[in-house]
């Protein structure tokens, strides 16, 4: 059963064709890697998915509903984007992790201290709730964005170059944290044009305006 | 105390001003001359024009009339707008034209006939004018803060996807900008609650005194004035604020600047 795909998008920039009409089809739990060029639209197509970017919503159905058809934020409740420079607004940690929850769309609790704690601990970030987030280092901006997603659960991620600000040792801990994800059941859309550690699924490439799978 | 009239022989006496300029600009060969003389010439054309004008419409006794003078002057303020804010991807003239053309024109009924109680409401001596500054003023505050909100829009492009993209609205996530765009419009109107008459002695009230007008009364008009103006600028610039923001994102909850 498809839970995210599109039929027949086009992707323009301006007047500049970048992708021709194309399928893709993504089931619950599953892996896609997107790589090209740059200015190839991988990225555009990543907003295209969650939304974010005008157009095409009548070709891309997430759980059998035409985007069109959802209500944007529960749309993007279920489908989370990770942009490729993590944005952290004013405030502490704390404040941007439990963001989301603070919006009018949202209707979880907030997460409790402990928990956002052990969270920034599993991705070998020891820091306190309390520092000022836009006084981390990109490596530790990238890390508390993608938790900022995670916590939200939601059951497609899309993720544009998630490890290209990190260290290698701090690439794998993010890699390693996308995989078990996956395994609880998240299907992941990944724009990365290094590899990613432990990566299982298909993987996709721009070539000439089309998509095409690689070897 | 009786006004001393100026005729047109002593104005042009007034043109050695113009000449004095036009001399400077020659001897640093600040090459304005032309301005300076398309500029009087201007000035001379324009203000005779409105005099003639002003006196036609004085003497109109019909209130839709007046009110319809009044919408076209405000239909040239909107446009002004337009012009300074330069934003291609919004159309924001209907919206300001019809926002200001509602509150402003509330705004100057309420002043005429409820604080001067001037009978009636719109005697065009009273209207005009009063209605002729909140237009004037607003649409300094308005072009103010539009252009702050599109500028903003754009360089906090990144913050604005992120909380939509977290599932948030469109007034969520522009909640700061609105805010700054709408205290950039307003904060020159306030600065002046704050200087008049230390710095400055506002040209209407100036105005009033050199025709006569006991200087006392003159000074209740300009704090009726001053009032009036900062009510008219933080309404005028919350309203066309709130409309623009709105047009700047889709009915999906996308940015589409």
């Amino acid at each position: 059963m498809e839970l995210i795909g599109c039929r027949g998008l086009t992707l323009q920039r301006g007047e500049v064709l970048l992708l021709e009409a194309t399928d893709l089809s993504i089931k619950t739990g599953e892996r896609v890697l997107l790589t090209g060029p740059s200015g190839c639209g991988k990225s555009t197509l990543l907003r295209h998915l969650c939304m974010l970017e005008p157009g095409g919503e009548e070709k891309i159905s997430v759980k059998g509903k035409l985007l069109a058809d959802w209500a944007p934020a529960q749309l993007r409740r279920c489908v989370a984007y990770l942009p490729q420079t993590p944005v952290m607004l004013e405030g502490s940690v704390r404040d941007n992790l439990c963001l989301a929850f603070s919006l009018r769309v949202s209707c979880a609790p907030l997460p409790g201290d402990k928990a956002m704690r052990e969270e920034l601990e599993s991705l070998d970030l020891n820091i306190s709730l309390d520092t000022d987030a836009r006084n981390l280092s990109p490596g530790q901006k990238a890390r508390v964005a993608l938790l900022q997603r995670l916590l939200l659960k939601p059951e497609v991620l899309l993720c544009d170059e998630p490890i290209a600000a990190l260290d290698e040792q701090n690439a794998a801990l993010v890699a390693r944290l996308l995989e078990r994800a996956s395994l609880e059941g998240m299907a992941q859309v990944v724009v990365s044009h290094q590899p990613l550690e432990g990566f299982q699924g298909r993987h996709y490439r721009f070539v000439s305006n089309r998509l095409e799978p690689a070897a | 105390m009786n006004v001393v009239e100026i005729g047109w022989g002593q104005l042009l006496i007034s043109l050695l001003f113009i000449l004095l300029a036009a001399g400077a600009s020659l001897f640093y060969r600040l090459k304005m001359e032309r301005d300076l003389l398309v500029g009087t010439i201007r000035t001379f054309a324009q203000l005779a024009l409105v005099g003639y004008l002003l006196q036609f419409v004085f003497d109109l006794h019909n209130p839709w009339l007046i009110l319809l003078l009044y919408l076209w002057m405000l239909f040239w303020a909107a446009h002004a707008i337009r012009g300074r804010v330069d934003e291609s991807k919004v159309a924001i003239l209907g919206p300001t034209f019809v926002s200001m053309a509602v509150t402003f024109t509330l705004i100057t009924l309420f002043v005429t006939s409820a604080v001067v109680q001037v009978q009636p409401w719109y005697t065009p001596q009273y209207f005009i004018p009063l209605g002729g500054m909140i237009a004037g003023n607003a649409m300094n505050a308005i072009s103010i803060a539009l252009e702050r909100l599109f500028k903003s829009l754009r360089e906090q492009r990144a913050e604005v996807e992120l909380i939509l993209s977290l599932g948030g609205n469109w007034q969520e996530s522009c909640l700061r900008l609105r805010r700054d765009a709408i205290r950039a419009g307003m904060i020159p109107s306030v600065n002046a609650m704050m200087t008049v008459g230390l710095v400055s002695l506002p040209g209407m009230m100036s105005g009033q005194i050199l025709a006569g007008v006991d200087p006392a009364q003159a000074v209740r008009y300009q704090i009726l004035v001053m009032l009036m103006m900062v009510g008219a600028t933080a309404v005028g610039t919350l309203i066309v604020v709130n409309l623009a923001l709105k047009r700047c994102f889709t009915r999906y909850q996308q940015l589409r600047l």
